[in-house]
């Protein structure tokens, strides 16, 4: 009776600690998986603050055909200017685009120059410059 | 049963502490991330908000092509002028900067109620721009 009793009392003890051992490993899994996220989206929300371009194009003059776009890197973080959208009169519009001033990343302070091959009408537009994480300025200009 | 009790929660608690520790860790990673941008666009945004220049004069060599502004900072922060950007007749021509001096020396304090001379040359310029941006670090705009 006393060896009967010892045996359930041992696999009693084995069965809770491998239970819990399992809840544990799942419910760490989960909540790395969150912790993980939650630094993610603070860098990023951190990166997008931190972000900040604008378009100095002289809106009483700007190049045309082809139409080329100042655009100045004001904020505190370095922008990937491969990944930048322009949208001129509600089209997206490819381009190329070059650092100025011999840049070798687009940094504060450094001005990119964005080349549209297109001949704009002459009147009134407007131009949306667009980094990968949503920071835009925008220009209303005449030819 | 007293010690099934006793050891699977000791495992608990002991992941519980495991996992508080790592979740405390990431939020307070991610608030000083966010908090850091906010910090750094607050100051940006004051400055921007204090920033203003004029182009008190321009002057036009024809024999040497180039431009001279006096640029008065009549904000109250202090800007470097190498930071700033001179777009004439609608081309960025900051590379044919040539000088920026106060008071006849090279400096990165440009100080509020000062006054900058830029010279800009450029020897493509057939006559006398007539429309002339100047652009400063923190994106304002002045035309002169």
């Amino acid at each position: 009776m006393g060896a009967e009793t010892s045996s359930t009392h041992m696999i009693f003890f084995i069965v809770a600690t491998a239970l819990a051992v399992v809840v544990s490993a799942l419910l760490s899994t989960q909540v790395y998986d969150i912790a993980n996220t939650v630094r993610d989206r603070g860098a990023s929300l951190g990166d997008n603050i931190a972000t900040d371009i604008a378009i100095i194009n002289d809106p009483g003059q700007v190049p045309n055909n082809p139409v080329i776009i100042y655009v100045k890197n004001t904020g505190q973080r370095t922008i990937d200017h491969t990944t930048i959208s322009v949208i001129i009169d509600g089209v997206h519009r490819t381009h190329t685009v070059t650092l100025l001033g011999g840049a070798a990343a687009w940094q504060h302070g450094d001005v990119a120059e964005f080349s549209i091959t297109l001949t704009l009408a002459s009147g009134d537009h407007r131009v949306r410059v667009v980094t990968a994480n949503g920071i835009e300025d925008d220009l209303r200009f005449r030819i | 049963m007293g010690f099934s009790v006793t050891s699977s929660t000791v495992v608990l608690a002991v992941a519980a502490f495991t996992m508080g520790g790592a979740l405390a860790s990431a939020f307070l990673t991610s608030y000083d991330k966010v908090s850091e941008a906010y910090r750094e666009d607050w100051d940006f945004r004051r400055d921007q908000a204090r920033t203003n220049i004029t182009i008190t004069s321009v002057s036009w060599n024809n024999g040497q092509k180039q431009l001279t502004f006096n640029i008065k900072n009549t904000g109250a922060t202090v800007l470097d002028p190498n930071q700033l950007e001179f777009v004439i007749d609608g081309r960025w021509k900051t590379n044919k900067v040539t000088s920026l001096t106060i008071g006849g020396v090279s400096t990165t304090v440009w100080a509020p109620g000062e006054t900058l001379v830029a010279v800009v040359q450029d020897t493509t310029w057939t006559s006398q721009p007539s429309r002339r941006e100047i652009v400063t670090e923190n994106g304002i705009a002045t035309w002169g």
